[in-house]
């Protein structure tokens, strides 16, 4: 019995180191792809920070062609404005050194994240031996999941995380959503009141402007970019759309480095250009690198301040 | 306290342990008070349901083994018989009934004051109930003997492992196994990690991922096209198999730790060549239990009732086949849910089984039984059967009978529209892949392939662990949070 027990342990021991191992062996294959995909350490001039809004909205290749200078896109569904704060100290935490403009993508309705995932704070998993990300998920998760994650390193990836990071691999950067929203339906569901409302949480425009105090004490320019969303949604709170927009300005008087690109003029009322509401189709993406592009020329690239 | 959670692995090793460090005797009082604990985990009161049935039935059990006449026996049985099912007709089909009526009351323009009792189902309560049906008639039929330890019976009707959604376990299987002791063996211990590590594959990466598919898609099928109607179809299919069977391999891994063998519930059954080639191979416990306590006497019944060879100009044999058959899935059926849909997802069967029925008796008379076992005949056989027991998961899984009928509609309209591929693309397609390695996995194991490959001992090692790896990697890289198994609200 006692042999018997030896040689089971030795082989249940062996299993589990040769698990640990693959296990290592798979995230670090996996946290190298994400890296390559969201371009961190890979020393960008221009960082694109946002969730699905401004992923959809700015191809991150285009906008390197225009403009000349190497982009990093660090763009997750479902974001939230915390969120958004750890990836921007993340990424200059690791690499900042040659980082002359952030794209920060805002809209009206980002101040009321009840319809964002509360665990968004998973897609950060990945990079959990960070300091920073450390922190942030320890406070976020039960301490049961923070010690699974920090244990079994597999288990902070997922399906999209997984398929990301081989997009890294293979340099593949496009987001693309094809079709057109149906405006029709969309008009009847807005009428059902199918959809959120804008107000601002003043807890999340505090942390929204530290983040712009942290990034503008950094020296770097900010842009904050309103990758435009459908009119017949803009319209619905005209009031609250306006005041929202007014705070965005308010920022660029009260901080030296910041720029407000509101592109909503002159795009949200073309429809063909949406996939959703809030979401571009691939035209409209080009339409909006291309005037990204301008903007940055315009404002940031000539003008730096480093 | 779910089996693929980390608090059931923790819960489960603490049993374990306690199974084989503390003194024999005490065993049997360890699992039933780990059964109780397990059971109560969900609400305390279902513990007080399942400890008033146990009681009930132990006594009627005790009653009718001391009577030596058959009439006083029976009494008892039935005495027993109707305590267990009322309670589960109460639990289970109370608003059902009311809301049926006010549904009538409706049609007819009358108002009563009647208004549903929302009362909740004590998970499990139709596993052990009829499991404890099955007891009682075995006691009754003399296929076994009264259980006087009260532990011993109390741990038939609660085994943790099996009380959520079984197996049915039986009366002449289960309880001399838990009145048997079970020393500590290492094999046992690793086979059933095996077993609970490809439960828990199927039922995290595999069912739940169908879910994220299948839900949103059912839950509104009225805005979906045909052809996406029919990727759920399909997926739906997988993920019910998967979550089942995951489930089941998890019970039967559990159970098998403490050297108790509960009944395999499946045997691919997408492998199944003929409707009722596919019940004995899907939830076998349950086509088991019904062959046994339904069908069989239902026959015999209506067998006593048919003395001429003729009727009609049916044989009697055909008559009484057709009667069993639509008694025992309009049962199975009502026993699956308090829903039309799975009362006419019941009845979908009895049509599938009469056409079996005729089918074969045409291939017979037509002398085409010869073709009809043909490998490319027996393949095209397979691929009918699965359509058909997919097209019948449609009228389970709709939430009303208005949605199942939509859906059928849309499949046989509407084919060729644009498809949905889900909330993730991606996910969507690893669906796709995981079905298609699961079905490639079960065509080698329908041909013996892996059985075939343990005797070359050195391949089946290497196989072995790549394999167990694979699966391990497999549930923490994608394995999807745990939600409730299906089978728990039956």
């Amino acid at each position: 019995m006692l042999k018997n027990l030896s040689t089971w342990s030795i082989k249940v021991i062996l299993f589990i180191i040769l698990f640990f191992l693959l296990d290592f062996s798979i995230s670090v294959f996996l946290v190298g792809g994400l890296m390559r995909y969201y371009g961190i350490g890979t020393h960008p001039e221009i960082l694109i920070i946002g969730h699905s809004h401004l992923m959809l909205g700015v191809d991150k290749e285009l906008l390197e062609n225009k403009t000349k200078l190497r982009v990093a896109k660090y763009t997750r569904e479902g974001a939230t404005i915390e969120d958004r704060a750890i990836m921007i100290r993340q990424f200059l935490n690791k690499d900042s050194s040659k980082i002359r403009v952030i794209v920060y993508g805002v809209d009206a309705w980002m101040f009321n994240e009840e319809k964002l995932s509360e665990n968004s704070y998973k897609m950060l998993l990945p990079f959990l031996s960070d300091t920073i990300v450390q922190d942030y998920i320890k406070n976020k998760c039960s301490s049961f999941e923070y010690h699974k994650n920090f244990l079994i390193k597999t288990t902070r990836f997922d399906e999209l995380l997984v398929s990301s990071a081989f997009r890294g691999y293979l340099s593949k950067w496009t987001n693309l959503k094809f079709g057109q929203v149906d405006t029709i339906s969309l008009k009847k569901d807005l009428l059902k009141g199918k959809h959120e409302s804008i107000k601002v949480d003043p807890e999340k425009w505090k942390s929204f402007e530290k983040t712009v105090n942290y990034i503008n004490s950094k020296n770097i320019r900010l842009v904050l970019l309103y990758v435009p969303t459908i009119s017949i949604y803009n319209n619905l709170d005209s009031v609250n759309f306006k005041a929202i927009n007014d705070k965005f300005v308010s920022l660029e008087s009260k901080y030296q480095y910041v720029k407000y690109v509101d592109l909503n003029p002159g795009l949200s009322t073309h429809y063909e250009l949406f996939y959703d509401p809030i979401h571009l189709n691939p035209s409209g993406q080009k339409i909006v690198t291309k005037m990204l592009s301008t903007h940055l020329k315009k404002y940031c690239i000539t003008d730096s301040i480093k | 306290m779910l089996f693929a959670s980390p608090i059931y692995l923790c819960f489960l090793a603490g049993v374990f342990l306690a199974y084989n460090i503390l003194p024999q005797k005490w065993r049997i009082y360890i699992l039933l008070a780990a059964s109780y604990i397990f059971y109560c985990w969900l609400d305390w009161r279902f513990g007080l349901i399942l400890g008033g049935m146990t009681l009930f039935n132990y006594f009627c059990s005790y009653l009718m083994s001391v009577q030596i006449e058959k009439a006083s026996r029976k009494r008892y049985l039935q005495l027993s018989l109707l305590g267990s099912l009322l309670v589960l007709i109460y639990f289970k089909y109370t608003d059902f009934f009311i809301e049926s009526c006010i549904d009538i009351s409706h049609v007819l323009d009358v108002h009563p004051n009647i208004h549903l009792l929302n009362i909740i189902l004590p998970v499990g309560i139709s596993f052990y109930t009829f499991q404890v049906v099955g007891y009682m008639t075995d006691v009754y039929r003399g296929s076994v003997t009264h259980e006087k330890n009260f532990a011993t019976f109390a741990l038939f009707m609660s085994f943790f492992p099996q009380i959520l959604a079984g197996p049915i376990g039986r009366s002449t299987t289960l309880l001399p196994q838990l009145r048997e002791n079970h020393p500590l063996d290492l094999n046992r211990i690793t086979d059933s990690g095996k077993q609970f590590l490809i439960g828990m594959f199927k039922k995290l990466v595999i069912a739940d991922r169908l879910a994220m598919f299948v839900d949103p898609v059912f839950a509104n099928p009225f805005s979906h096209s045909g052809s996406t109607l029919a990727m759920a179809t399909v997926f739906y299919a997988f993920q019910i198999y998967c979550d089942f069977s995951g489930y089941t391999d998890m019970a039967l891994a559990s159970a098998n730790l403490f050297g108790i063998k509960l009944q395999p519930n499946f045997n691919l059954p997408y492998f199944a060549d003929s409707i009722s080639d596919f019940w004995k191979r899907w939830h076998i416990s349950l086509s088991m239990w019904l062959r046994d306590y339904i069908y069989t006497p239902i026959a015999w019944m209506t067998s006593r009732k048919l003395p001429k060879a003729r009727y009609f100009g049916f044989k009697s044999e055909t008559l009484i086949y057709l009667t069993a058959v639509t008694v025992t899935f309009s049962l199975c059926g009502f026993w699956h849910g308090a829903n039309w849909t799975f009362i006419f997802w019941g009845f979908a069967y009895v049509l599938l089984f009469a056409t079996g029925f005729f089918v074969n008796f045409l291939v017979k008379s037509a002398g085409l039984k010869r073709l009809w076992k043909k490998p490319p005949v027996r393949i095209l056989r397979i691929l009918f059967v699965f359509c058909m027991t997919s097209l019948a998961w449609v009228l389970f899984r709709a939430n009303t009978l208005e949605d199942g009928l939509y859906i059928y509609k849309k499949l046989f309209t509407d084919l060729s529209s644009q498809m949905y591929t889900g909330a993730s693309s991606v996910s969507t397609f690893l669906s796709v892949l995981l079905i298609a390695g699961l079905v490639l996995y079960q065509v080698f194991e329908y041909n013996g392939f892996w059985e075939r490959q343990k005797q070359n001992r050195k391949f089946s090692l290497v196989f072995s662990w790549s394999f167990y790896l694979f699966l391990l990697v497999g549930v923490s890289l994608l394995g999807v949070s745990s939600s409730r198994f299906i089978y728990f609200k039956f």
